[in-house]
């Protein structure tokens, strides 16, 4: 059952077509990757979907509603919740409190505006269970500017996992990760991964590799595989892709 | 006594403090008119510091629900001879009245935008004002007579005293400030707190980020109404120049002097501001220019005001301690 649609989904800027006439779909409870060269349309892929951005033309489904035109806030409602290339969380609040919005987002108490937000327990308990699942149990009370940069990345993989949504972007999460960071991200991914539709942005072909069932490559705006790892690894036009043409005249 | 400095105060404490101060204030000072003044230009500059502090958006224009409300009450009071009670809460009607309209076409706009915006919109409704000079007085302003606090029926007290009068803004500016504490702690204020911090992540985390935003716009519009009435009642007038950019800059430079970090800033911008304006002014003309040498100390090394700085210092102290 296609959980994601995507028809003809296109995106210029100006002159340059970043995304283009894209047509996608994707099965509930799918572990996708997406990969490409640099400029390949990825993360405008990603933003259009999350309505970051307006397409140009074309159509998204997601659980067959046509989520194309609405509101970010109202797509994060529908059940999507995204992970950034660059860290995207609340550096000023603290690690449980980052969490905690996230969970409060779903809750109904957010025009409360007379009862102190630290009397919904369940609220804090909750938040607590995430902080404990993506292993930042003991720093509950920094800073989330004060984390590490592996920390910051968990953090807001808990952020996005807080609103149990039914769809998870993930751009890049692992980008800028040591080797034990990568391995421990694979695993976190894994877990949260169950019982969800996850769709990954990724440059890591060993992370690719480990999590993924489906690869799809994106290069110039357009599809130009799309299949098993092992299928992806076999095809001339990806390793063009990546490689460039090596017959030009 | 020093071992207070040392303390780790909280929210609660400083709400007793502040307060407590207040309370004896008329004490302390013998100029009770300045001081009832402080506390209306307080209240302002808390509801003001709602949108610049706390959801961070700079309004340039709110003298309009200041001015607004100062003037609801004087023209109900002239026309009508309203009850005290009546005309401010139709001050904070007429605040969030026009604070909903210049919200709604202002808060999909960011930074200087949005400022430009809302310094438009109250440009416009002074420029009005001025024309319908027949009614508003045009810069000349309107005079009231000072209503006697009543409940028609049961009791008339007169507010002619300074000292009572000065206590019944006591009252208002107490009660706005612990309805702004309960509502900064709340979700809906910590929501507020996320949209500071990251507008675009409190989006993708299902937050209609418009909706509160203009419903910040507008509390801030009915306790900025609220100032504006309870101003008309203490100096017994009000002009055009209640509307105009002069009074939305002001507040502007008192609440940065004081600190946008929290509540409790704005108040000590008030106190610096009406101190300078009503004593320095009296020795020197271009007392002004103090004010603005002060503003560009604090803009330059001072980030976070006198409040915020004096929190600062305190809580080093009490962290050595």
């Amino acid at each position: 059952m296609a959980i994601l649609k995507v028809e003809n989904l296109t995106k210029n800027f100006g002159g340059v077509c970043a995304v283009k006439e894209v047509r996608l779909e994707f099965n509930e409870g799918e572990l996708c990757s997406i990969i490409g060269p640099n400029g390949a349309g990825k993360t405008t892929f990603f933003k259009m979907i999350m309505g970051l951005l307006h397409p140009s033309s074309g159509n998204i489904f997601f659980r067959g509603k046509n989520i194309t035109h609405l509101p970010t806030h109202k797509i994060a409602g529908q059940g999507i919740c995204q992970t950034f290339q660059i860290i995207s969380i609340f550096p000023n609040l603290s690690v449980l409190e980052n969490i905690r919005m996230a969970i409060q987002s779903r809750s109904k108490y957010n025009f409360n505006f007379f009862h102190s937000a630290s009397r919904y327990l369940e609220l804090r308990e909750k938040a607590q269970e995430i902080v404990n699942d993506v292993h930042l149990a003991g720093r509950e009370t920094a800073y989330a500017k004060t984390l590490s940069y592996g920390e910051k990345r968990r953090l807001e993989i808990g952020i996005t996992v807080a609103r149990d949504p039914i769809l998870i972007l993930l751009d890049e999460p692992t980008a800028g990760m040591s080797h034990k960071e990568i391995l421990d991200t694979i695993k976190l991914i894994q877990t949260i991964s169950a019982r969800k539709t996850v769709i990954m942005v990724e440059h890591n072909i060993d992370v690719v590799f480990s999590l993924s069932a489906r690869v799809v490559v994106l290069n110039r705006g357009e599809v130009i595989s799309d299949g098993s790892p092992q299928q992806i690894q076999r095809d001339e036009s990806v390793k063009r892709a990546y490689l460039g043409k090596q017959n030009d005249p | 006594m020093s071992r207070w400095l040392f303390r780790k105060f909280q929210d609660r404490h400083i709400f007793i403090l502040w307060a407590i101060f207040f309370l004896a204030l008329p004490f302390l000072v013998s100029n009770r008119f300045i001081i009832t003044e402080i506390l209306a230009y307080s209240l302002f500059g808390i509801s003001f510091n709602l949108m610049l502090g706390y959801v961070g958006l700079l309004s340039f224009g709110h003298a309009l629900y200041f001015g607004s409300g100062a003037y609801t009450m004087a023209l109900l009071l002239i026309h009508f001879k309203v009850n005290i009670f009546l005309g401010i809460l139709a001050g904070m009607g007429t605040g969030a009245v026009f604070a909903l309209v210049v919200g709604f076409l202002s808060i999909r706009q960011y930074g200087v935008y949005f400022s430009m915006l809302t310094l438009g919109f109250a440009e416009m409704v002074y420029f009005i004002a001025l024309k319908m000079r027949d009614i508003t007085g045009g810069e000349n302003g309107l005079a009231i007579v000072r209503p006697p606090l009543a409940i028609p029926g049961l009791f008339s007290v007169s507010l002619e005293s300074p000292l009572r009068l000065y206590y019944f803004v006591f009252v208002f500016l107490i009660l706005s400030l612990f309805i702004f504490r309960r509502l900064v702690d709340s979700p809906f204020g910590k929501v507020l707190d996320i949209i500071r911090e990251n507008e675009s992540r409190a989006r993708t985390l299902g937050y209609n980020v418009e909706k509160f935003k203009l419903i910040a716009f507008v509390v801030s519009g009915v306790f900025s109404g609220l100032a504006g009435t309870l101003y008309c009642l203490i100096i017994k007038f009000v002009h055009c120049g209640d509307l105009q950019w002069l009074k939305s800059g002001e507040v502007v430079i008192m609440t940065l002097i004081g600190g946008t970090g929290s509540l409790y800033g704005p108040i000590v911008g008030a106190i610096i501001n009406t101190f300078l304006s009503d004593f320095i002014s009296l020795l020197w003309q271009r007392w002004l220019f103090v004010l603005g040498t002060i503003f560009v100390i604090f803009v330059l090394y001072m980030r976070e005001g006198v409040w915020g700085e004096i929190q600062n210092l305190q809580k080093k102290l009490a962290r050595k301690s």
